[in-house]
């Protein structure tokens, strides 16, 4: 077998997107055998980075992804990747490209808009452009386990934001979930992906929490980044499960990509939608509509400013708003957002929420 | 849907673009069409009642649109457009659009006219007007005869309007390319007053869409090979066609645009040669603002044309 030296091997980096770039680079470092650029929670100066050298009405996610860009070469990326998408998001790497080039950045840069025909001849030549020696059976195998941590992740995070508000011992919750994180940073192998996802399973079941009987209830629904990337929405989540409140999450890669098909969803929400409204609406609305007639108490819609096809989800949420008598609170994200105005907003929302369920009571 | 006998067509988004074929093909018919007055600040006010506060400006005129044709026809045409290809797009606001109008003017029950087509589906434009026939409870081939009539005639609108820019275009004086979304340029609420404004100021104002739309989109293919949308293909592809038959080019935006907001951005970046000034139009600014620059910048090519700027 041949010995590959650390040193030949190339650092690839990708934007900060949540916690999938721990899957990320568990794919890039066991199935096409580079380095993979980690980087360390996002920063208030990745922000300004990013929105620094960004066209001034792009959506926030383009300046996340910028500044994380731009952090990533500026620690020694050799190839830095940017996805495409179905709505702007297909043309972020063309330009941000540009940006770097312009600001005199010399790396490779992936786009994967490029490859986004998705056909099979295209993406072995990707995965040959990555690394020419590459092991296409060991990437399939490694793309395997990248996409079964992808879900595991989701499935402890839910979990995470389901609980964590009631929790007996404080910081009890916390704890658990950062040990699962940092297993899936140094995981090499299957095995140790799916123990670190038992192990932490099984702890976070067996804690001890106090519930109230009648907990207060909100699904967050919104735009595929934003209400994803903690960073970007300001750890909304982590917020609302601190005032108490039990916290549901529909959208995440999971539910997207691996279970829920577009098509299959749709019927679910005839009674307000007959077309397909953009890349991730139908997630949104068939999130909020099963949300509200599930009991929830509240429905929270992150987006980031000026989102084409969340605002347009926008009319038919206020509509199912009306019909199931369920609030809904509607969140635009910039890049100049002040903590304690989200805090004061938040609090607003939980008070009235519980207020209302106790008057209904 | 028996008895459609007129059908309007709101005045706004893509009517601009593909409207004298939506028409031709309605009265081919035998159909009556109601189209809405032009754009004015009573229309707008009416739709931006109605729409979310951070939808873009053409959006809210629609809805304006939208709403000054309800009773006044037996069903309103709102196609939902994904475009045909993968790389001709259209926003996703035009995906979207039947369910939107639905939505917002639920309590008013409008009878919504409509017809979908999308990339994935591999479709072409006859095919999208022998559904829109059917919809309309006409035969295949009573659609397939109206669909050849009106196709002929959008033909010759858009042959006669290439034909006089290109007249425009040989002539002398300051030439100014206007460069946007079709409904941009041409509502006279948005890019009709900078045209006006242009005008004006002695320059003869010549636009993107006026270009052969097949070479426009070719050539666009040039600029950039990602490029999602159709209609910044066909814009980019006309300012690369006459970049160097004009002395100016007016990128005219609508506040938020998604595609614009990055499109127009490349563009500034990668165009250098020849003046540009990027506008950005919202539903606030009154022409006074846009005249100072207008102004400014006609005085800039002016200068630089009469030797300024060292260089000659």
């Amino acid at each position: 077998m041949e010995i590959i030296k650390i040193d030949d091997r190339k650092k690839l980096a990708f934007p900060r997107f949540h916690h999938y770039n721990l899957a990320i680079r568990y794919i890039v470092e066991q199935g096409l055998e580079q380095n993979y650029l980690l980087l360390p929670e996002a920063t208030k100066e990745t922000t300004e980075l990013g929105s620094k050298y960004s066209p001034d009405y792009a959506c926030a996610p383009f300046k996340h992804t910028l500044g994380s860009l731009i952090e990533a070469v500026n620690a020694g990326a050799d190839i830095v990747i940017e996805t495409g998408g179905l709505c702007r998001l297909d043309y972020y790497g063309a330009l941000q490209r540009e940006i770097l080039r312009e600001l005199g950045y010399r790396c490779e840069f992936v786009n994967l808009a490029e490859y986004m025909g998705g056909k099979k001849k295209e993406m072995i030549w990707l995965a040959k452009r990555l690394n020419p020696k590459v092991n296409i059976p060991k990437l399939l195998a490694a793309v395997y386990d990248g996409v079964k941590m992808a879900e595991y992740l989701d499935d402890i995070e839910a979990l995470y934001y389901r609980n964590a508000g009631f929790e007996a011992q404080e910081g009890s919750y916390r704890k658990a979930y950062r040990q699962f994180l940092l297993e899936m940073q140094v995981a090499e192998n299957h095995g140790e992906i799916r123990d670190g996802y038992q192990k932490a399973k099984q702890i976070m079941e067996n804690l001890e929490l106090r519930r109230s009987q009648y907990p207060v209830r909100i699904g967050v629904v919104g735009e595929y980044f934003t209400a994803m990337d903690a960073h970007s929405n300001q750890y909304l989540q982590e917020k609302l499960i601190r005032l108490g409140a039990s916290v549901e999450r529909y959208l995440n890669v999971t539910n997207c990509h691996f279970r829920a098909k577009e098509s299959a969803l749709r019927p679910r929400i005839r009674d307000y939608v007959q077309f397909n409204m953009g890349p991730t609406t139908t997630w949104t609305i068939h999130a909020a509509l099963d949300y509200a007639k599930r009991g929830f108490d509240g429905i929270v819609h992150v987006k980031s400013f000026g989102c084409t096809p969340e605002l347009d989800a926008v009319p038919v949420l206020q509509n199912i708003s009306r019909d199931y008598h369920i609030p809904v609170l509607y969140l635009s994200y910039d890049t100049q957002n002040s903590d304690t105005g989200l805090d004061t907003r938040l609090e607003a929302f939980y008070d009235m929420l519980e207020r209302k369920k106790k008057v209904l009571r | 849907m028996g008895q459609i006998h007129t059908i309007g067509i709101p005045r706004g988004l893509m009517a601009y673009r593909s409207g004298v074929l939506w028409k031709a093909f309605f009265e081919e018919l035998g159909l009556s069409c109601v189209i809405s007055p032009k754009s004015d600040r009573q229309i707008l006010e009416k739709g931006t009642k109605r729409a979310a506060d951070e939808t873009c400006l053409p959006f809210k005129l629609y809805l304006g649109h939208v709403e000054s044709l309800l009773g006044e026809c037996d069903a309103i045409f709102v196609p939902r457009m994904g475009g045909y290809r993968p790389k001709e797009k259209m926003c996703t606001r035009y995906e979207a659009l039947p369910d939107l109008v639905k939505n917002i003017f639920r309590n008013q029950h409008p009878n919504i006219l409509t017809v979908s087509y999308d990339w994935y589906d591999h479709t072409d434009e006859a095919k999208v007007y022998l559904s829109l026939g059917a919809a309309l409870g006409r035969s295949k081939s009573e659609s397939k005869k109206a669909y050849g009539a009106a196709r002929k005639k959008m033909d010759q609108w858009m042959k006669a309007k290439e034909k006089k820019q290109n007249i425009l275009l040989e002539g002398d004086g300051l030439k100014i390319l206007a460069a946007g979304h079709p409904y941009v340029l041409h509502d006279p609420f948005m890019g009709g007053e900078i045209s006006r404004l242009l005008g004006k100021m002695g320059a003869t104002v010549v636009f993107t869409d006026y270009v052969n739309r097949e070479k426009a989109l070719k050539r666009s293919y040039h600029f950039s090979k990602v490029m999602p949308w159709i209609i910044n293909r066909e814009m980019t592809g006309a300012v690369m066609l006459l970049r160097e038959r004009v002395d100016g080019i007016v990128l005219l935006s609508a506040y938020p645009c998604g595609p614009d907001s990055l499109v127009n951005d490349m563009l500034v970046r990668k165009v250098k040669e020849i003046p540009m000034l990027s506008l950005t139009l919202d539903a606030q600014s009154g022409a006074a603002g846009m005249e100072t620059r207008v102004e400014s910048f006609m005085d800039i090519i002016r200068y630089q044309k009469a030797g300024g700027y060292g260089n000659h």
